[in-house]
């Protein structure tokens, strides 16, 4: 016991330790806050299909110099107005089929042109994260768009909530259901360039998604679920953070991993889950 | 087109109060739905709009919510368009049931809160009077015991409650009822008939979609039968006269005795 103890100290005292902990937490409120909407509305695949849309946009604000955010919030509007577009004329198809038909050839764009560009390594870190070599530019980066996202969901909660429980009635009450979905959307893609550091483009929609399915098991009010689910992801992070570190595997892996054991262990034990749900009806 | 439509109305001298739609044409998923929908809904009137299923009751809702844009036409709630009426809250929703996802983490007290958002600033802060119209439509409905419960947890008469609650808070003039009574209980029917008989008598105007020919003649005192188009208007006994309901609902004029069984 005390021999992890130690060796979790000594971690932190290493400089990138703390940058990747502070850098970690910061994307696990944001994500964890929004994650509550996201799984509210049902909009899991939507998360997915944003966060690996962006990469195209990413790599390229990289050849131009742009800062990431720039290139990936174009294209995960691009990516929402062809979805939409295809939706409103053609109603051959379902949603589903046409989000997951456009979303993976904006990756596959993104993979393409990873590899045409000089300085691969760099790149790769967009796909899986890095969250160890996180510089202090980056974390500035990350707690800018993260706090702007926090800091609107917040103030806007119950203009988000309305839209996601009943958008006709939102309607009733001069809140526009476009405005306020556009909103979310544009929150979600800030989110997702500041959550690519930590866990990368292919892990960032578990960090979208799990949060929200957790902490709905842990209460029945939604204003509680906004600071739970950010509490457990913060925890998993902690929990991903020094597991990685103590056994030396991907840390963007293991956060998400620990998110997963986190939801497993709410699944069954928390006061909406399956034990106790199972002694209610008896 | 618009613009046409609008200097008519002005020209006839008519000054449009409650619901006015005049030549409305919708579609929705690409289906024609509505061909030119006349109506006009007085308030301090309960009125029933009774159809099929798939009739144009749910797009008409929707066209006078603003979801649908109609092909052509006018929607009118007290002289002002549908656009300015929502946006000075005068309008209230109550679902139908299959249209909201009852396992949503909000209470009760939150659902009818949301009534007082467009009163309230940009950030929504309930204020103290807020509480109290909240508290006050909770009563009106009998929920008080359940203000605190999720709304999963309630029952189909308690659900419809709550909305008409939200409804209550909101001091809409103008309420848009689909299938009230759908999974209702007497109750609870009991309830929503008084609150919208005292609403109407206040000078409201309630509109109620159903095709449960059993409960409206209680609750309404005038009906419009719709088969995409309006079949009849007027008192409810005179609507719901086997004539005119065989061809709401579709049925040959000559075939007299399926209409009976609708009404019976």
């Amino acid at each position: 016991m005390n021999d992890i103890l130690t060796l979790l100290t000594t971690a932190m005292d290493y400089d990138f330790m703390r940058r990747a902990m502070v850098t970690g937490l910061i994307t696990a409120v944001t994500c964890g806050l929004l994650s509550c909407w996201l799984v509210l509305i049902g909009w899991s695949l939507i998360g997915d299909a944003l966060s690996h849309a962006v990469l195209p946009g990413v790599v390229l604000s990289y050849i131009l110099g742009l800062p990431f955010a720039v290139g990936a919030l174009v294209f995960a509007l691009i990516t929402v107005w062809l979805i939409s577009l295809l939706r409103s004329k053609s109603t051959l198809l379902k949603e589903d089929a046409i989000i997951g038909t456009v979303f993976t050839p904006m990756l596959a764009l993104g993979v393409v042109l990873i590899s045409v560009t000089p300085s691969q390594t760099d790149l790769n870190h967009i796909l899986f994260g890095n969250l160890l070599g996180v510089t202090d530019q980056d974390l500035i980066q990350v707690a800018i768009l993260s706090a702007v996202t926090v800091v609107i969901a917040y103030l806007k909660r119950r203009d988000l909530t309305v839209f996601a429980f009943d958008p006709m009635h939102a309607r009733s009450v001069g809140i526009s259901p476009q405005v306020i979905g556009a909103l979310l959307l544009t929150l979600l893609a800030i989110t997702v360039v500041a959550a690519l550091q930590a866990v990368g483009i292919t892990l960032v929609v578990s960090m979208l998604i799990i949060p929200g399915v957790s902490a709905r098991l842990f209460t029945s009010w939604i204003w509680h679920m906004l600071w739970i689910s950010p509490l457990i992801t913060m925890a998993a992070t902690v929990l991903g953070v020094f597991v990685s570190y103590a056994l030396d595997t991907s840390t963007g892996g293991t956060i998400v991993l620990a998110q997963a054991l986190f939801f497993a262990l709410a699944y069954c034990f928390a006061p909406q889950g399956l034990i106790a749900r199972y002694r209610r009806r008896r | 087109m618009w613009t046409m439509r609008r200097n008519h109305a002005a020209e006839t001298g008519h000054d449009p109060t409650g619901i006015t739609v005049q030549d409305l044409n919708a579609s929705y998923e690409g289906v024609s739905a509505l061909h030119d929908v006349c109506l006009n809904v007085e308030p301090g009137h309960l009125c029933g709009l009774v159809g099929m299923n798939g009739a144009g009751k749910s797009t008409l809702f929707k066209a006078l919510m603003g979801v649908i844009t109609p092909d052509s036409g006018t929607i009118r709630f007290s002289g002002m368009t549908g656009r300015q009426a929502r946006r000075s809250g005068m309008i209230s929703y109550v679902p139908q049931q299959e249209d909201i996802d009852w396992s949503f983490p909000l209470l009760v007290e939150d659902v009818v809160m949301m009534g007082r958002y467009g009163v309230q600033n940009w950030l929504r802060t309930p204020r103290r009077q807020d509480r109290e119209a909240v508290r006050a439509a909770i009563a009106r409905v009998d929920l008080d015991d359940f203000a605190h419960r999720q709304i999963g947890s309630l029952s189909g008469g308690q659900r419809k409650r709550v909305f008409l609650a939200r409804g209550l808070a909101q001091q809409a003039r103008i309420l848009l009822l689909d299938e009230p009574f759908a999974g209702v209980d007497k109750r609870s029917e009991y309830t929503i008939v008084g609150v919208l008989r005292d609403l109407a008598s206040r000078g409201a105007t309630v509109l109620v979609a159903s095709h449960d020919l059993h409960a409206l003649p209680n609750l309404c005192d005038e009906a419009i039968l719709i088969n995409h188009t309006v079949i009849a208007h007027g008192p409810i006994d005179e609507v719901l006269e086997p004539y005119s309901l065989s061809r709401a609902f579709g049925l040959e004029d000559t075939d007299d005795a399926a209409p009976q069984e609708l009404t019976r």
